[in-house]
């Protein structure tokens, strides 16, 4: 009975160091009656089972590999496959013989050039290892070593007996910490596994040089049972031409094999990278999504894709519909592989439309900051198209796009959105048509993300509204290329009272429920440039306006406001100054920010604090 | 009335502000239902013993007059989450693990979550970085999984990353 409850422990196999071969390790879960077929071309399941392709890096070598190994009768057999043979721990088998395998075991292969051996190519087979502890961190400061136990005293309390406290202090461990928690006991593994499934993602990242990226569908199929989060980088796949010893073909079987809906997955979470060079890949790439529609709740998809073929027309991709469920949440990062249109050109990209129908339920659209702004464009121009009254659940958008496509879409939007950000600097152009979305989303704003565009010199002021439920205004000024700061000064204005041309902030009217303001980017002197000084006391008079623009009267306060980043500041790092004239009134006018440096400065209490 | 009088479960008095204890939604609750007027009334606090309520006290005398706290949001930035414990804090706290865990118990029956942050942020950083043997040994706790769970546990945990 027990030689079934413990069944061998899953074996690795590893070539070892000046093998030259493209398989670093390779995990073989223990199976009763499962075979591994180790060899450089795939024939068939059916031949081989579960198959794993090991191949020199040096195509001069003539290596004829092949190895079975089998699981069975609680142990792991070696075969060498027909015609070959393998030395173990120094000892010669045919292929006639099945041999025990040990872990610890040294597998040798002879390795021949034009037929004449020349060298070993050697692999230790061994047992999988786990490790004992996955958070490496430091503990964190002072406090956890202050606590003692009194003559190491037996307590009887344990921080899993009362949920609502146990669930807080899990709420403040680290994700690796969570990890180890798992492991104390059953009582604490059934707590902390859903924390673990929420905040985690299983990831099917082939690596870089991995021959075998879908053994890993096999081994999540025997070790994971539904967790809800995905993501999926597909290989580089060979064209069914060059295919030779057909990696792509067994990876798009063992895909097939694993989407199976007999597998039961129930995916509420995918993510999918790739780069798309034919319509074959594309179609091969959305199957997950295709499969998954049913119980996706979220998905992003970031492709490379080949928009121009050879002879510079557009590729044509097949229209898939889609109908999702329960997606609420869809993003989308696509690039150019091979060649940019030119700006002028037109894309058609009628692909996108059948993607631009199967989101019209979502609440959330986002074309990430890592999509090209003129595909990104394209996307929300078919939104457009298909009708932006259609999209009657969206609360919220980020979008990389040309800002007036964003924007146009927007101002066709009808629904209350909550959080609007746009990645694309805004010119001054645009100031007019984006102080109008923003006076149409006031009053159920509750972050607001935009850049602004540095290349114009002329001053610029942006006109908010009052946006009672704001929580979070992110700011963030456009990269600088040279180093140095040219922009024009920014300030933000804000409605006056009836009866005053005030345009200053007055945060129990203008932004009453403000939680975060974050100007960015951080700025960081270089050490090595001799004008860096110069550099930093340009920036601040430059942008001191908009700070300036951030503060109150003298005597009015923001008690909401808890996070509060500037440029200058180092949150980590606790730098004494800042060349911000106005630093000294932050503390007082913030007093619900705490961050180091601002406490340092509450407790000085004193102007001279912050240098100016 | 700005006076109360707290009764531990020792069966001990300790006369406190009211503006002290404000802090404690239990306590706040305690005083208007029981209708208290009069500054010689009792508020008997059956699960918290004398040396804990001192304790509790003296923290909430040195944050009476702290804001009061906004929520966390789920979907708050990581550099909002603040886990920041401040220098008095981390003096504060520093206590035998028995009597920390009683203040715990004691802030959560109190219902004052400023304290309850500070107890369950300490607990937190003694169990960051430390193995499941040394939580179990920390906790006295017994491992009542198999090693069959332990190693499918071990199984996931290789395939968790962070999202």
């Amino acid at each position: 009975m027990s030689g079934r409850l413990l069944q061998p422990p899953d074996a690795v196999f590893e070539s070892v160091l000046m093998t030259d071969c493209d398989l670093n390790s390779v995990i073989l879960p223990y199976r009763e009656r499962c075979r591994y077929t180790l060899g450089e071309k795939y024939v068939s399941w059916d031949t081989q089972s579960e198959f794993i392709f090991v191949k020199t890096k040096r195509p001069q070598w003539d290596w004829s590999f092949g190895l079975e190994i089998l699981c069975g009768h609680d142990a792991y057999w070696a075969k060498p496959v027909k015609g070959s043979f393998v030395f173990r721990n120094g000892i010669k088998y045919y292929d006639r013989v099945k041999i025990r395998l040990n872990f610890g075991d040294e597998l040798v292969f002879a390795k021949h050039r034009d037929g004449i051996s020349g060298g070993l190519a050697r692999f230790i087979f061994k047992r999988r290892e786990y490790a004992t502890n996955v958070d490496k961190s430091i503990k964190s400061g002072p406090d956890s070593d202050a606590i003692v136990r009194k003559n190491g005293a037996k307590v009887n309390f344990s921080p899993g007996e009362n949920q609502l406290i146990f669930s807080k202090i899990l709420s403040y461990l680290p994700f690796k910490s969570l990890k180890n928690a798992r492991l104390v006991c059953r009582h604490w593994d059934e707590h902390v596994s859903p924390i673990l499934r929420k905040k985690s993602v299983i990831n099917f990242y082939p690596g870089l040089k991995s021959a075998n990226p879908s053994l890993k569908f096999l081994q999540y199929v025997h070790e994971m049972q539904n967790w809800p989060r995905w993501k999926i980088s597909y290989p580089k796949l060979p064209t069914p031409l060059n295919d030779i010893s057909q990696r792509g073909a067994k990876y798009i079987l063992d895909l097939d094999w694993f989407l199976n809906p007999m597998r039961g997955h129930c995916v509420q979470s995918l993510s999918l990278f790739g780069d798309i060079y034919t319509n074959y890949d594309y179609k091969t790439y959305l199957k997950a999504a295709l499969r998954l529609k049913d119980t996706l709740e979220e998905l992003h998809l970031e492709f490379g894709i080949k928009i121009l073929g050879y002879n510079g027309i557009e590729e044509n991709y097949s229209e898939v519909s889609i109908n999702f469920k329960k997606l609420t949440k869809f993003s989308l990062a696509l690039n150019f592989l091979e060649g940019e249109p030119s700006p002028a050109t037109r894309l058609v990209a009628g692909w996108m439309k059948p993607w631009a129908d199967a989101v019209k339920d979502v609440e959330s659209i986002s074309t990430s900051v890592r999509c090209d702004t003129s595909l990104g464009s394209r996307f929300i121009q078919e939104l457009q198209n298909s009708g932006a009254n259609l999209y009657k659940n969206l609360k919220e958008v980020s979008l990389t796009c040309k800002p007036e496509d964003g924007i146009n879409f927007l101002t066709e939007l009808n629904n209350p959105l909550k959080k609007m950000t746009f990645t694309t600097p805004l010119e001054t152009r645009h100031f007019p048509d984006f102080e109008k979305l923003l006076k149409k989303f006031a009053s159920s704003l509750e972050l607001l993300s935009f850049r602004v565009d540095t290349d114009d010199l002329e001053p610029k002021v942006l006109n908010l509204p009052c946006l009672p439920d704001l929580k979070t205004l992110n700011f963030h000024f456009e990269e600088f290329s040279d180093g140095h700061f040219y922009a024009g000064c920014l300030r933000f204005a804000f409605p006056p009272l009836s009866g005053d041309h005030d345009v200053g902030i007055n945060y129990d009217r203008h932004l009453p429920s403000i939680r975060s303001i974050v100007i960015s980017p951080e700025f960081y002197e270089d050490e090595d440039a001799t004008d860096s000084e110069d550099d930093v006391n340009t920036f601040w008079d430059v942008y001191s306006d908009l700070i300036d623009s951030l503060l109150p009267k003298e005597g009015q306060t923001c008690k909401t406001l808890r996070n509060f980043e500037l440029p200058d500041f180092d949150d980590t790092d606790t730098k004494t100054e800042t060349r911000y004239r106005q630093a000294h009134r932050l503390p007082e006018v913030f007093p619900n920010v705490r961050n180091k440096w601002m406490d340092y400065g509450r407790c000085r209490s004193i102007k001279g604090f912050f240098s100016v | 009335m700005p006076f109360v009088n707290l009764e531990s479960s020792d069966g001990d008095l300790v006369k406190v502000d009211v503006d002290v204890i404000k802090c404690s939604v239990t306590i706040n609750a305690l005083i208007e239902h029981l209708g208290l007027e009069d500054d010689n009334e009792v508020v008997p606090l059956q699960n918290v013993g004398t040396e804990t309520l001192h304790k509790v006290l003296a923290w909430a005398k040195h944050h009476k007059d702290d804001l009061p706290s906004v929520d966390d949001d789920e979907d708050d930035p990581p550099r909002e989450r603040r886990t920041d414990i401040t220098t008095w804090d981390a003096n504060f706290i520093k206590m035998e693990q028995i009597q920390l865990f009683d203040l715990i118990l004691a802030a959560n029956y109190l219902d004052i979550s400023g304290l309850l942050d500070l107890g369950c942020k300490i607990v937190a950083d003694m169990i960051k970085g430390k193995t499941a043997d040394e939580i179990r040994t920390m906790f006295n706790i017994v491992n009542d999984l198999t090693p069959q769970e332990q190693e499918q546990i071990r199984k996931e945990n290789e395939w968790c990353e962070e999202k």
